[in-house]
């Protein structure tokens, strides 16, 4: 007579395969390398989220100066602007990552792992082309004076 | 005699279900894996504009060493003691960023476990090191802002 409580044989779960990887794993080292990086990314990310607060205090007080500031007011406020949004997505990005990490402690799952891995591709991506477009305008400012 | 219908299952549920998690680790998605290859480039770009910075920080020290003697001596902490200090941390954190691009593309090249668990070792360095950075660089700032004002004739 069958056991009618055995456990099925069919598998119910998704398996490994079907996330597309053959057998690349994040071992417990790598697990625990990123979790231990999870504190200082948040802290950074803070800290920028703080830096962000004093850049909108800034804009603001340049806002309220903007009568006497003369033709290159409106340039000066723009470049702000533009600074202060490049600092809240860098901290955002940041703060995405370390939430990320934070995720993958608790539930192991690989798509918060592929969160993470995203996240901090975003942000050095936002890094360097910040850093490019930054670089471009000081060659344009330096030459544009120089004339 | 009957079967025991009662009889503990002689199949493992755990064997049976292959759980995306391994005792070990975590499956490493295609997009995780690319997202991470992904970085590399951008990591070693920053990598190499950091050195770039400090070689000019270092030229223009050299320049400021051309100039007259009397003019030497004006600000030794700001001319020299900030700027090699400042050299040093860009040098070592661009390290670490080559190391990081350096790390991904083994794991691009070789796709295993080792080269991953490098990488992200080598990150959480780079991070440890920033964040020990700017809380040195922040005590330094709330240090000279307390003296400034300390310092300054109207305080009581």
């Amino acid at each position: 007579m069958e056991n009618p409580y055995q456990s099925s044989l069919v598998n119910p779960t998704a398996s490994p395969s079907s996330y597309g990887s053959q057998n690349l794993e994040a071992s417990q080292t790598a697990i625990y390398n990123l979790a231990g990086a999870r504190g200082w990314v948040r802290f950074i990310s803070v800290l920028l989220f703080i830096f962000f607060g004093f850049c909108i205090i800034g804009l603001i007080g340049l806002f309220t100066m903007l009568g006497y500031m003369g033709s290159t007011g409106g340039i000066v406020v723009i470049v702000m602007i533009i600074y202060c949004v490049i600092i809240f997505l860098f901290a955002l990005r940041l703060g995405s990552y370390a939430s990320a990490i934070g995720r993958i402690s608790v539930s192991r799952n690989p798509l918060d792992l592929e969160e993470a891995m995203v996240q901090q591709m975003k942000f050095w991506r936002l890094s360097g082309i910040s850093t490019l477009v930054m670089i471009v305008l000081i060659i344009v400012a330096s030459v544009l004076s120089s004339l | 005699m009957e079967q025991n219908p009662y009889a503990l299952s002689q199949v493992s549920p755990a064997s049976q279900c292959e759980n995306h998690n391994t005792s070990d680790g975590i499956v490493i998605t295609p997009n995780a894996l690319a997202a991470v290859i992904g970085t590399q480039f951008w990591v070693k770009f920053m990598g190499i504009l950091m050195f770039i910075m400090v070689v000019i920080q270092a030229l223009a020290a050299l320049f400021d060493l051309s100039e007259t003697p009397q003019d030497l001596a004006a600000s030794p902490l700001f001319d020299y003691v900030i700027p090699i200090v400042t050299m040093v941390i860009y040098t070592i954190l661009a390290v670490h960023l080559m190391q990081y691009g350096s790390a991904i593309s083994a794991l691009a090249k070789t796709r295993d476990t080792v080269n991953f668990d490098r990488a992200m070792e080598v990150q959480t360095k780079y991070w440890k090191l920033l964040g020990i950075l700017s809380m040195i660089i922040l005590a330094l700032i709330a240090f000279a802002i307390i003296k400034e004002i300390t310092s300054s004739p109207y305080y009581r």
